[in-house]
């Protein structure tokens, strides 16, 4: 029994051979069953085209998303920008008062300033008025004692 | 930049709708199995409930799916209810086997019946409607195609009312 199934096999194998070689040959000359062909192709292109779509779609929700986190940011930048800016204006014009009022000052002591000297001169004229008198009197002094030795 | 093979190898891999569906077909008998280990028994609300729910789970799935991807735009619509008609088919039939097969020799047997036939669906096509299915590829890329025009215009239409709306000292000529 055995020995004929082998027999069978063998002879199945022998069969199958040239078969497999014609279809080959089929195949190398009409090529690929078309039908088969245009239905791999058909579902990897729309397999290809639906997949591009949707990452497409994803990468364009990630710029939406990354243009209005960058709108945010700038917005925020510019508020500080802002804020800093009003704080300089703030600065700037205290020191500007605080300049006005040195000036002022300024102005000021430079007006005593050159007023000191009149004062001054007018204290000189008083001295050399005091002394005059001072020697007037010291001269009279020697006057009237000179006329009173001499009478006496 | 990929190649062809590469991409086609890619978006493959994306693609889990079987494997979603074929656990959602086998998650219908979640009822039975609960009843049969003595979780839950086999008349009250409870058991009424799960059966309702477990006997909708596959379609609701489907439905949340295919809206999730048309609501994020990664599909368009007429696709998507194309889609979900299609594989809503397909797990009702599966589970119309899997009745059957319940109905033979028990649910034991009929879960992996019903997932098989489930992924089975998505494996081997008959030839005979390989025109029809080459006609809904058509229809689809001419659908994605009018979709992704359609989503164009309307960037376009935003960024014109955007330089409109915009102060005449910020346009940049």
């Amino acid at each position: 029994m055995s020995e004929k199934k082998t027999e069978l096999t063998e002879k199945t194998v022998y069969a199958e051979k040239p078969k497999k070689i014609w279809d080959g040959a089929l195949k190398m000359v009409r090529g690929e069953n078309t039908a088969q062909l245009i239905e791999n192709f058909t579902a990897e292109m729309t397999l290809v085209a639906e997949g591009l779509c949707e990452d497409q779609s994803t990468l364009r929700r990630e710029v939406d998303k990354m243009m209005t986190d960058e709108d945010r940011r700038i917005q925020s930048l510019q508020a500080k920008i802002d804020e800093t800016q009003a704080l300089l204006d703030e600065e700037r014009n205290a020191h500007d008062r605080d300049l006005t009022e040195l000036r002022n000052r300024l102005a000021v002591l430079e007006k005593k300033s050159n007023s000191k000297p009149a004062k001054e001169k007018g204290r000189k004229g008083n001295i050399i008025k005091d002394l005059t008198i001072l020697v007037a009197i010291a001269a009279a002094a020697w006057v009237i004692v000179t006329l009173v030795n001499k009478l006496l | 930049m990929k190649t062809y093979e590469e991409l086609v190898k890619e978006y493959r891999k994306r693609q889990h709708d079987t494997v979603v569906d074929t656990i959602a077909t086998g998650l219908t008998y979640v009822d039975e199995i609960a009843v049969d280990t003595g979780i839950l028994e086999e008349t009250g609300i409870l058991t009424e409930l799960t059966q309702s729910v477990t006997g909708i789970l596959p379609f609701v799935i489907i439905s949340a799916t295919e809206g999730t991807k048309v609501l994020l735009g990664k599909k368009p619509g007429k696709t998507g209810l194309k889609d979900g008609a299609f594989r809503m088919a397909k797990s009702g039939a599966a589970m119309g086997v899997g009745a059957a097969v319940t109905g033979l020799a028990g649910f034991w047997a009929a879960i992996p019946v019903t997932m098989g036939v489930r992924a089975l669906f998505d494996r081997y096509r008959s030839k005979t409607l390989t025109g029809l299915r080459v006609q809904g590829r058509i229809d689809r890329l001419k659908e994605l195609n009018r979709f992704i025009r359609h989503e164009e215009t309307q960037k376009e239409e935003i960024q014109v009312n955007a330089e409109e709306t915009l102060p005449v000292s910020g346009r940049v000529d």
